[in-house]
């Protein structure tokens, strides 16, 4: 990680954040800013490969800047930061591109730690958001565009096992436990689940947009 | 004429002047024969005189026996046997004949200017009358006739209106076809029965050939009735094997080809009773599954049966017996008069023929209309007989009469048309129902109460305008919103069409329903939206500065505490989402939550529950509470004792749900224990959901037990 942009407004969070980024990633030089226009515009003239993005914002909404970061960059990570865990504030950041999210009133230790397990493939995945994704794609696979795409875009058994597990409650650990196989494997699974989330989006996009007739 | 028919207070009344016209022609034919102004019956196997008109009273004394009749050019005895009412009980086709031959006779001698009656006195003495025959008056007819033709048209009607109603039923096609036989039997009975002495041989052979042949139709139409209800136990085209043996049996008799006269009506008669025993036992033994069946035909039968079986007691065994009739054939055809009125009674309870009570309302309404008239006639009659005086009349009629009139014809006849100031009220009410079912129940009987149908269905509910269908019968009354259509049948009890009106009118009422339940759905939206506001807010404002304050508090042990002051807040939004939580949904939340705050804090959880977690939901604040109180206990155990690991056990079913959270680490005796905020709040929690708390301890291990009622 070189350059990371952190969009936060609570000047207090904003200091908060820029040391767990830092700490996770030493050497790292951070651009803080704390409007939804701002962010766009920066976005636009630098290159970045970490953003951490609130998504209420005084001029409008994070998810926004999640998705322009998530077209212009898509190597790069993104990581919602918010005080809101729920899938209703959650999931439509998730959909644009998002790879994980941090509570902010968390320990700023946890969350260096929590930031790092995001990069190394260790997504955080609430029940609520595991049920969501349940619905999602049970009821959206068709939508997959092209033969090819839809391969990736329904998930596997595995991924299925692992998903209704996370419904429940279980924790990655114990969901290596109980369906026997490593907790990295688990990790990879919910790696791919939150891959598969952004393509069915994206395929969403463009279908919506041959609709539309701009495609 | 189709209109007419389909509106069944008007059928009745169709059906009423039919009978009315055949009463009357009845009643002239019998009044067109010539009288002597004395009634001749027979008492001891003798012609005796009754009834005498007072002009001639004088000179003939009631009970004399008469001898003969003489005219100027032929003279006659009379004899018991002409005044036989039933010929089937001659025991020769040929004393059959001479009976005709001595009807026509007397007939024509009557027919002449003059008669003397030779009569003999107690006394034995030998008196001759010279009497001219005239027409007969009206109040000479006896009770009996009319008794008779009352019984026969109050047959007719109830069986033919069954019929109207549903003419493509084969059973009240064959419960008409036995009203109306009946009816002309009848009529052929009363004619016998009142004749004075004698009529034309031809005329009373015709007669009396009718009167069999319509007793048979009556017997075979029952027969049939009871072959295809309440079971079909017969396909309708075998009808006609039901009704072949009695035709063949009817010319047989007729062309004189059997024994004699005794072989006919009477072996044919007890035929059909036992047959239609038999078809009883059959239906029986058919409805033994069906209870609404069985309660139809039990009704059913006994109504058949009862008359059936007083007229074979009275009329037919005795015959069989040799003996006289016990009660006269014109009074006992009433008999049957209570298989019609038990089936008309039955309609209302049993539904039989499925029609429903409404044929009992207009039964009512044209009975209601009938007493009415009946009592203007009443009062007309007596004003002109009796010598009241005018101005007592006048007095009674303005005060009393005529309220009393006005007041029985509104509430019988009259229809209410609701005002539509008095609707607006209770279409609002309808749209703010709250349960779906509550709200159709009562935008139903909002249309019956408005357009008073004797017949509602419900329809598609993709029908969106109103309309008058089949003839003006029945009215489209489009769905609205999450309300079906309705297709309403006979307007106003069944005593007037649908028109165009009523159909603008449905239009406007739905549409107006549907613009208020528009309006309660914006008003839903609106509640919603404030809520997401309110959310918002909390989220904005305090979440906001909660997490200032932890930034501030970064460090000292109450950063934690408003930590956990962020999570509730977090709870108390997610509960402003209003929709209930499925418990097992509720129990994934907190186990996440309990697991990542364990990981934190380097401590094993496990977690343990019920297999099969009960398909309960918690409503929104229970589950926020809960979901509070779980925090609470999990953070006490961190907070306080730095355990190893903490154990978890839910158990749950329908009504309630246990918890047991269960520690290790520092342990303190739970009796030493101050009651610090934390389980001040868990306490007070558990109170409010009517739950407990309990805690305990061994050496080493602190377990606390939640037990809150699901219900």
């Amino acid at each position: 990680m070189k350059v990371a942009l952190i969009l936060e407004d609570m000047p207090e969070s904003q200091e908060m954040l820029r040391e767990v980024a830092q700490t996770a990633y030493p050497g790292v030089r951070v651009r803080c800013e704390s409007s939804v226009a701002g962010a766009l515009s920066i976005i636009n003239q630098f290159q970045f490969d970490l953003a951490l993005i609130d998504l209420s914002l005084p001029d409008g909404d994070g998810t926004t800047v999640v998705e322009a970061m998530a077209s212009r960059f898509p190597a790069s990570m993104i990581v919602v930061a918010t005080i809101f865990d729920d899938d209703a504030h959650l999931f439509p950041a998730l959909r644009a591109g998002a790879q994980g999210y941090l509570l902010k009133d968390q320990a700023p230790e946890q969350l260096v730690s929590q930031l790092r397990g995001i990069s190394e493939g260790h997504p955080p995945l609430s029940p609520a958001i595991a049920r969501r994704l349940l619905d999602h794609f049970h009821v959206e696979k068709p939508l997959a565009v092209t033969e090819v795409e839809s391969e990736y875009v329904q998930l596997s058994p595995r991924e299925r096992e692992v998903l209704v597990h996370l419904a429940r409650g279980i924790s990655i650990a114990d969901i290596g436990v109980e369906i026997g196989i490593s907790r990295h494997t688990v990790s990879d699974h919910v790696k791919n689940i939150y891959r598969k989330l952004k393509i069915t989006s994206r395929a969403e996009a463009a279908l919506q947009a041959k609709k539309l007739g701009l495609l | 004429m189709l209109s007419i028919y389909k509106r069944p207070a008007y059928a009745l009344l169709a059906l009423a002047l039919v009978s009315i016209v055949l009463i009357a022609s009845t009643a002239w034919l019998a009044l067109k024969q010539p009288w002597l102004g004395m009634r001749m019956v027979l008492e001891d196997d003798k012609v005796r005189v009754v009834h005498v008109v007072e002009a001639l009273a004088q000179q003939i004394p009631e009970g004399v026996e008469v001898k003969s009749l003489v005219s100027a050019t032929n003279a006659m005895d009379v004899r018991p046997s002409d005044l036989i009412q039933d010929t089937d009980t001659f025991d020769s086709y040929a004393a059959k004949a001479d009976f005709f031959r001595r009807q026509t006779n007397l007939n024509n001698l009557l027919h002449s200017s003059e008669v003397r009656v030779v009569w003999v006195a107690n006394d034995s003495s030998e008196h001759v009358t010279t009497i001219h025959p005239q027409m007969r008056t009206l109040s000479s007819l006896s009770e009996m006739f009319w008794f008779t033709l009352v019984v026969i048209a109050t047959a007719f009607i109830i069986s033919s209106l069954v019929y109207l109603l549903r003419p493509q039923d084969w059973g009240a096609r064959m419960f008409a076809l036995s009203g109306s036989s009946f009816f002309i039997a009848g009529i052929a009975v009363a004619l016998l029965s009142e004749r004075a002495v004698a009529l034309d041989g031809s005329w009373i052979q015709l007669l009396e050939a009718s009167n069999t042949l319509m007793a048979y139709v009556f017997g075979a139409a029952l027969i049939s009735l009871l072959l295809i209800y309440p079971r079909p136990l017969l396909a309708p085209k075998y009808f006609v094997w039901v009704f072949a043996p009695y035709l063949v049996w009817w010319i047989l008799d007729q062309a004189q080809w059997l024994p004699s006269p005794e072989w006919g009506a009477l072996p044919a008669v007890l035929s059909i009773v036992v047959v239609m025993f038999l078809c009883g036992v059959l239906q029986w033994r058919n409805t033994q599954a069906q209870p609404l069946e069985r309660a139809a035909l039990r009704w059913f039968l006994l109504s058949i049966l009862l008359s059936g079986v007083l007229f074979a007691l009275t009329n037919v065994i005795p015959r069989l017996l040799g003996m006289d009739d016990l009660l006269p054939v014109g009074y006992a055809t009433g008999f049957f008069l209570i298989t019609y009125v038990g089936i008309a009674l039955g309609l209302r309870r049993y539904r039989l023929f499925d029609i429903d009570e409404w044929s009992y309302r207009v039964l009512l309404w044209v009975f209601g209309a009938i007493s009415v008239i009946a009592l203007d006639a009443l009062l007309i009659y007596f004003g002109l007989t009796e010598a009241t005086s005018l101005g007592v009349s006048l007095l009674l009629a303005g005060w009393v009469y005529f309220p009393l009139r006005q007041w029985l014809w509104q509430r019988i006849v009259k229809k209410h048309y609701p005002e539509f100031e008095s609707l607006l009220p209770e279409l609002s009410a309808i749209a703010f129902t709250a349960s779906h079912s509550e709200q159709k129940f009562r935008w139903e009987s909002f249309l019956m109460r408005v357009f008073d149908p004797l017949e509602m269905k419900q329809g598609e509910a993709d029908i969106k305008e109103a309309g008058v269908k089949e003839e003006g019968l029945a009215l489209q009354v489009p769905a609205c919103a999450t309300l079906p259509s309705y297709t309403l049948r006979y307007a106003g009890r069944g005593i007037r069409l649908f028109s165009t009106r009523d159909a603008n009118f449905a239009m406007a009422l739905s549409e107006l329903l549907h613009q208020v339940m528009g309006g309660r759905s914006s008003y839903e939206q609106g509640v919603a939206q404030e809520r997401l506001r309110i959310g918002r807010d909390l989220h904005d404002n305090i979440g906001a500065r909660l997490l200032k304050l932890i930034h501030h508090l970064r460090g000292t042990p109450d950063a934690e505490l408003a930590r956990d002051a962020m999570k509730d807040l977090r709870t108390s939004i997610a509960a402003m989402d209003s929709q209930p939580v499925p418990l097992r949904n509720a129990l994934a939340d907190w186990r996440a939550e309990a697991n990542s705050r364990c990981e934190v804090a380097k401590c094993l959880l496990s977690w343990n529950q019920t297999q099969d977690v009960p398909e309960v939901d918690l409503p929104p604040r229970m589950k926020s509470m809960l979901e509070s109180v779980m925090r609470e206990v999990i953070t006490n155990a961190l907070k306080h004792a730095s355990p190893k690991s903490i154990q978890v056990a839910v158990e749950a079913n329908e009504t309630k749900m246990k918890v047991e959270v269960e520690n290790d680490g520092e342990i303190a005796d739970p009796l030493t224990w101050q009651d610090g905020y934390g389980l001040r709040n868990i306490r007070g929690r558990m109170e409010e959901l009517g739950g407990n708390l309990n805690i305990s301890s061994n050496n080493d291990k602190v377990r606390l037990t939640l037990t809150v009622p699901l219900q």
